[in-house]
C-alpha cells in the first residue's frame, strides 16, 4: 500500500497480483499505461514497450512524462495535476495535437483516452495511448489531395448518377461563378444549354455503364448566362463495394483557346484570300502564255510579262511579310540596333523599290538625322510604306525628314485620294482590309508589320489623312 | 461580228489578264475598275455578257446586279459572278438573283471562256 502510493516497482507487482482479471484485461488492450497519483507509471503492457520502445522494467515507477517529447513535459505536468483535482474518463488534450516520444528519441502523433481507476490503493489512472501515425498521415494526404482539388483552375465537380451536384471546387466557383453552397443539390442541367441537355443525359449514362469519358468538348452556361466552351473529363465514382454511385467531373475551360483557333483560322483564310489575288493573275496569264504564244502582239506579250512580274513581286512581298510578322510575334526575331543615316536608308529603300513608271519621289530629308534601328529592318518598313504609296496613292510621293526636340520624324506622304475612312481605326491592324482587302488589294500585312518593327525601335508610326493625299509618319528617338 | 464582254474587276493586272483571255478567244471586250464605270459602259455600249467581280471600291458586284436589273439589262444581259471564294450564302445569293455563273478566283482562263460561250450566242 506504501509502496503503490509511493510508485515503486513493487506496487505494480502487487495490483497485478491482487487484480489477475484487470491485469489479464490491461495485457490484452491495445495500449495502455497505468499511472499513481503522483504521476508515476505503475504498469505499462506489451503494446506500450513496443510502441515506446521501452522494456517494462524501464518505464516501471517513472514519472510518465519520459513517454512525451521533452518540450511538453511541463505543461502536462502541470495539467496532470488538474485531472487529478476532477478525474472522469475523457479524451486527452481535445483540440490538440499530441506527441509520444520513442526511446529512440522519435516523435510520433498519439491519441490518448484518460480513465480513472479506482483500486483499493487509491484512484489510479489509465491512459489508453494510440499511435496515430498512420492515422494522420491518411489525413494528411486527404488534405494534400483536397488542396490541390480547391487549387485547381480546373473546374472539379462531383454528381450522383441522377445530375445532383454533390461537390463544388473553387476553380468551379470560378469558372460557373456559382459558390459551392449555391451549386451543391442542383442538377448539372443549370449549366446546360437547352439545346445540350440530351447529352448531358448521355455522358450520364455512359458513366452508368462504368465507363470513362475524356476531353468532350462542349459549352456550359456560366451563372450570368454566358456560355463558355469546356473540355469535360468525366469518371466513374464508386463506393466501397465498386458500385457505380455517380461521377467525378473535371471541366477545363477552353473558352480562350477556342477564340485563338478561331483568331487563327481566320488568319489564315484571310492570307490565303490576300494570295488569291495575285495567283489569279499568275495562274491566267501563265495559261495564256502557254496556250496563245505565238497569236499574241508583242504589246500584249510585253504588258502580260509586266503584269506577272509585278504580281509575283506582289505575292513574294505578302508572304515575306506573313513570315516575317508570325516571327515577330513569336519573338524569333534577332535584331541588330546601329546608328542609320535616314537620308541614306531612303535612298537605299528607293533603290530597291524605285516608283513605278508615272510616279514620281520626291526626297526630303536633311543630311545627319540619324536613329538607333536595326537598319536592314528600318529599311522593310520604308519599302512598304513606299510601295502602299505607289499602289494606292497618288502620282506624287514625297519622303520629308526632320528633327524636333530628341525625335525624328520621316513621313511618307501621297497626292492621292487617302485611306478610305472605313479603313482607318484598324490600318495597323492585320488584315485591318477586312471584306474590303480585296478591292484595295491591300496585302493587309506591311502596315501591321511596319508598325510592329516601328514599335520594337521605341518608335511609333501614325496615319494623317489630312487632304490631299496619305500620310504615314514614323517617330523614332534620336540616336 | 464578235460578241462583246464587259469585264469588271479593280485589279488592273487581273482585268488585263481576264480580258486577254477573252480577246484572245475572240470576243470583243470592254474594261471597267469599279461599278460606276461599268453601269455606264453597259448603258453606252451594251455588252452581251457581263464578267463581274463582286468586291469593288465603292458599289458591290450586287449593287451593280441590282442596278442593272433595275435599266433592264439583266437577267437579259447574262451575268458571270468572280468572288474570291464561293461560300454558301454567296452561292445562294448568286442562284437567288439569278446570276447565270459563279467563278472563284483564281480559275482558269478556259474555265471561263467555256462559261462564256454557254451563255454567249457568238
Amino acid at each position: 500500500m506504501d509502496e503503490v502510493a509511493g510508485g515503486s516497482g513493487s506496487g505494480v507487482h502487487r495490483l497485478g497480483a491482487e487484480s489477475a482479471p484487470f491485469g489479464a484485461f490491461l495485457e490484452a488492450a491495445p495500449d495502455a499505461v497505468v499511472i499513481n497519483p503522483d504521476g508515476r507509471i505503475a504498469l505499462v503492457n506489451a503494446q506500450t514497450e513496443r510502441m515506446f520502445g521501452f522494456g517494462r522494467d524501464d518505464l516501471l515507477g517513472q514519472p510518465v512524462e519520459c513517454l512525451l517529447p521533452e518540450r511538453f513535459r511541463g505543461v502536462h505536468t502541470a495539467h496532470r495535476a488538474d485531472y487529478g483535482a476532477d478525474p472522469r474518463t475523457r479524451p486527452m488534450g481535445a483540440g490538440l495535437e499530441l506527441y509520444g516520444r520513442r526511446r529512440s528519441g522519435e516523435e510520433f502523433p498519439v491519441d490518448i483516452s484518460l480513465s480513472p481507476l479506482p483500486t483499493r490503493d487509491g484512484v489510479l489512472l489509465t491512459a489508453a495511448i494510440r499511435d496515430i501515425t498512420e492515422r494522420k498521415r491518411a489525413e494528411e494526404t486527404r488534405a494534400l489531395l483536397a488542396s490541390v482539388v480547391e487549387s485547381s483552375d480546373d473546374a472539379i465537380t462531383a454528381q450522383t448518377l441522377d445530375g445532383t451536384i454533390i461537390s463544388w471546387n473553387r476553380g468551379a466557383e470560378r469558372m460557373y461563378g456559382y459558390i459551392a453552397e449555391e451549386a451543391i443539390g442542383q442538377s448539372v442541367h443549370v449549366l446546360t444549354p437547352d439545346d445540350r441537355k440530351s447529352e448531358t443525359d448521355e455522358l450520364l449514362a455512359a458513366i452508368a455503364a462504368g465507363e470513362r469519358v475524356e476531353q468532350f468538348e462542349t459549352v456550359r452556361l456560366r451563372k450570368d448566362g454566358m456560355p463558355r466552351d469546356v473540355s469535360l473529363t468525366l469518371s466513374p465514382t464508386r463506393d466501397s463495394t465498386g458500385r457505380i454511385t455517380g461521377a467525378s467531373v473535371i471541366a477545363r475551360d477552353i473558352t480562350e483557346r477556342k477564340r485563338l483557333e478561331a483568331a487563327r483560322d481566320q488568319f489564315i483564310a484571310n492570307a490565303a484570300h490576300e494570295l488569291r489575288t495575285p495567283l489569279a493573275t499568275l495562274a491566267g496569264l501563265g495559261e495564256i502564255l502557254a496556250e496563245h504564244l505565238h497569236d499574241m502582239t508583242p504589246e500584249q506579250l510585253a504588258q502580260s510579262l509586266a503584269a506577272l512580274r509585278r504580281q509575283g513581286e506582289r505575292a513574294s512581298a505578302l508572304v515575306a511579310n506573313l513570315l516575317d510578322l508570325s516571327q515577330l510575334d513569336g519573338g524569333r526575331v534577332r535584331f541588330t540596333i546601329e546608328t542609320v543615316d535616314i537620308a541614306a536608308a531612303v535612298r537605299r529603300a528607293l533603290d530597291s523599290a524605285p516608283p513605278p513608271p508615272g510616279t514620281t519621289a520626291e526626297v526630303a530629308v536633311p543630311d545627319e538625322l540619324a536613329v538607333r534601328v536595326d537598319a536592314v529592318r528600318f529599311e522593310q518598313v520604308l519599302t512598304n510604306l513606299l510601295t502602299n504609296a505607289y499602289r494606292y496613292g497618288g502620282a506624287e510621293i514625297r519622303i520629308d525628314g526632320a528633327s524636333e526636340n530628341g525625335t525624328i520624324r520621316i513621313a511618307v506622304a501621297d497626292n492621292g485620294s487617302g485611306v478610305p475612312d472605313e479603313l482607318r481605326p484598324r490600318l495597323f491592324e492585320v488584315f485591318a482590309g477586312g471584306s474590303n482587302a480585296e478591292s484595295q488589294g491591300g496585302s493587309g500585312i506591311g502596315l501591321a508589320l511596319c508598325r510592329r518593327l516601328v514599335e520594337a525601335f521605341g518608335g511609333d508610326i501614325t496615319y494623317d489623312g489630312r487632304p490631299p493625299g496619305a500620310r504615314f509618319t514614323i517617330v523614332l528617338p534620336a540616336a | 461580228m464578235s460578241p462583246t464582254v464587259l469585264v469588271v474587276d479593280d485589279e488592273v493586272d487581273l482585268l488585263f489578264t481576264i480580258g486577254l483571255s477573252l480577246e484572245l478567244a475572240g470576243y470583243r471586250v470592254l474594261k471597267a475598275s469599279s461599278g460606276e464605270e461599268a453601269l455606264a459602259l453597259a448603258a453606252a455600249d451594251p455588252p452581251d455578257a457581263i464578267v463581274l467581280d463582286l468586291r469593288l471600291p465603292g458599289i458591290d458586284g450586287w449593287e451593280v446586279i441590282r442596278r442593272l436589273g433595275d435599266a433592264g439589262a439583266f437577267p437579259r444581259t447574262p451575268v458571270v459572278l468572280l468572288s474570291a471564294q464561293v461560300d454558301a450564302a454567296t452561292a445562294a445569293r448568286a442562284v437567288d438573283l439569278g446570276v447565270h455563273a459563279h467563278l472563284a478566283k483564281p480559275f482558269r482562263a478556259s474555265e471561263l471562256t467555256g462559261v462564256l460561250s454557254g451563255l454567249v450566242n457568238g
